[in-house]
């Protein structure tokens, strides 16, 4: 069996005052496309750092192909493909000279993707980089992450500055690396970067990894949104401490002389269904919340419905949700 | 063996060092054009010899032995504190820039992320700090040798001395910014401790023949290797060369450790 494509054990990086992260584990298997998520300021780009040995760990550890990420820096990097979220080119190079002199620095003058990113991305390799726009140095960047057919892509933060167009266009490119058996590790703050192409995520908040689910998983434990009308005026005791019911708001319909109730719903439906039906019901819609939701959730750490308010500040990890 | 690195640095900054290397080689050929009219000013030495000797020192001459209306002594006279000066600044300039600097900028954390050792990269910067400061020698070398058309006449063996006692300083200094900067990742503290130190090793330099009680201090500044003792005239000593290029291999040696200690700035 391979070894891991990274492997992270109770890594710890402390350094200013609040930056870091905490005992953090993790484990990226070859041939997934695993999704990094958390605001910004989490630690997402520390973490990648000390996998590109920019940063030497408080403690714990971090290996990357089976390789250890600071003894054996310079073969790991050989064998991955890296775009920084806070992307600094030369300048005064054009983009071809910049992809030139990065081949060269690799050892590997010819990248053998090299081309084929430079017109699916439509890059712009005669102007120096400094007068290109954010988006298009963003492709330059891209494209010096992958020419080389790495075994291991490590983006943060990719897509920043692309069109939606070319957006739709390295996921697709992302999906063909797994096909290839190759993996990608994505970081990046929005979800909408990483739901539609990741295998599973990370969601990592304060430093602390709070969750690592497939997307299915995510997805699966989604609340729902329920809005019900009723004919007439309908009383909040019915519905209060209903198993899976939260955020109850029950006033006066808008729309016609009755109530209306709105509240999340995560479980089976059926009790609140039946107390409704104590009632007439004249319409009912419920929503599947999307992903953005409950990323929210976790970031805000409020999905467990058991957490003490006092234990906000110090929560611990292990979070779930439903 | 590959020098990707080296060259990149030198690209980065060779608008400026073009400039600081004509800028010089102009500043030095002006001086020596107008020797002509300076030899033929036979008072000069009487006037020069009315100076406080303090303040020939700073400029470093010696008066009472110099004929200033002499080659080597009207080239010491203006050369022997501006030719330092010039490379010394040069030197740190670069050597501040090419390592911290571009750690500040971002661009050093790309080139780190492919299979290149912080080692290497220490070692690349720093050989293109020794060929920038061996260019700027060499373009001076070359104004001084064009005052041969102007009667001025120096010894290829001090011309040789005196440049290489040049960029020996230079090369010392640039290698301190760049250690400096190594350690720290800040440009700006890099060339703020070069600097400072190179004005306290100059004043000392230059004041130990006139002032009592600095003269001890002497043998701690590089200025005093390279130019106390007016290679110009008096060519450069074996242990002069050896110090100063001793210090400069033992700071490139600290650079390599003190960077690859550290986390990268970002």
């Amino acid at each position: 069996m391979p070894p891991a494509a990274i492997e992270i054990r109770s890594l710890t990086k402390r350094y200013g005052t609040v930056r870091g992260i905490d005992d953090i584990d993790l484990l990226v298997q070859p041939g997934e496309i695993f999704g990094f998520l958390g605001p910004n300021g989490a630690g997402k780009t520390t973490t990648i750092r000390v996998l590109l040995d920019e940063l030497r760990p408080t403690s714990g550890r971090a290996t990357v192909l089976g390789l250890d990420s600071h003894d054996d820096a310079t073969a790991v990097h050989r064998r991955i493909g890296y775009l920084p979220g806070d992307l600094a080119l030369y300048d005064r190079l054009t983009g071809a000279a910049h992809l030139d002199w990065l081949g060269r620095l690799r050892g590997d003058p010819h990248p053998v993707d090299r081309d084929r990113l430079v017109e699916r991305f439509e890059v712009e390799l005669d102007r120096p980089i400094r007068e290109l726009s954010k988006g298009n140095r963003q492709k330059v960047g891209l494209v010096q992450a992958f020419m080389h057919r790495p075994e291991l892509v490590i983006l943060d933060e990719p897509t920043s500055g692309l069109d939606p167009l070319m957006q739709d266009e390295f996921q697709q490119l992302l999906r063909e690396l797994v096909d290839e058996g190759r993996t990608v590790f994505l970081s990046s703050h929005s979800l909408d970067e990483v739901q539609h192409v990741a295998d599973r995520v990370g969601i990592i908040r304060s430093g602390r990894l709070v969750t690592v689910q497939t997307v299915d998983d995510l997805e699966a434990a989604a609340v729902h949104r329920v809005e019900i009308r009723f004919a007439e005026v309908v009383d909040q005791a019915a519905f209060v401490g209903l198993p899976g019911v939260r955020d109850l708001e029950i006033d006066d319909d808008p729309a016609g002389s009755g109530s209306r109730l709105r509240c999340s719903l995560s479980g089976d439906p059926d009790l609140l269904v039946k107390a409704a039906a104590a009632h007439t019901v004249t319409d009912l819609v419920s929503q599947h919340a999307d992903l953005e939701e409950i990323f929210l959730t976790f970031y805000r750490g409020d999905s467990d419905e058991s957490v003490r308010p006092e234990a906000g500040a110090e929560r611990e990890e292990g979070l779930h949700v439903g | 063996m590959s020098v990707e690195i080296l060259e990149r640095s030198m690209a980065e900054r060779r608008r400026s060092t073009i400039g600081w290397c004509l800028g010089a080689a102009a500043y030095t050929l002006i001086n020596v054009a107008v020797y002509p009219q300076v030899r033929s000013q036979s008072g000069l030495n009487d006037l020069l010899k009315e100076y406080p000797p303090a303040l020939m020192s700073m400029m470093g001459i010696d008066a009472k032995t110099l004929d200033i209306t002499s080659a080597v002594g009207y080239l010491s006279s203006q050369m022997n504190m501006i030719g330092p000066l010039l490379l010394v600044m040069l030197g740190i300039a670069f050597g501040s820039a090419s390592l911290a600097g571009e750690e500040e900028s971002g661009t050093l954390g790309m080139v780190l992320s492919y299979p290149v050792s912080r080692a290497r990269v220490v070692v690349e910067k720093g050989a293109a700090l020794l060929l920038v400061v061996g260019l700027m020698a060499l373009a001076l070398l070359t104004a001084i040798l064009a005052g041969r058309l102007f009667d001025l006449d120096i010894p290829l063996s001090g011309l040789i001395a005196f440049s290489g006692s040049l960029a020996l300083l230079g090369a010392l200094f640039g290698m301190l910014a760049l250690a400096v900067g190594a350690a720290t990742g800040s440009k700006a503290l890099g060339t703020g401790v070069a600097a400072t130190v190179a004005a306290a090793t100059y004043l000392v330099s230059s004041l130990a023949p006139v002032v009592s009680g600095v003269g001890p201090l002497r043998w701690a500044s590089p200025f005093w290797y390279a130019t106390g003792n007016n290679p110009l005239a008096n060519g450069l000593a074996v242990r002069d060369v050896a110090v100063l290029a001793a210090g400069t291999l033992v700071l490139w040696a600290v650079a390599v450790v003190a960077f690859d200690r550290r986390d990268l700035r970002g």
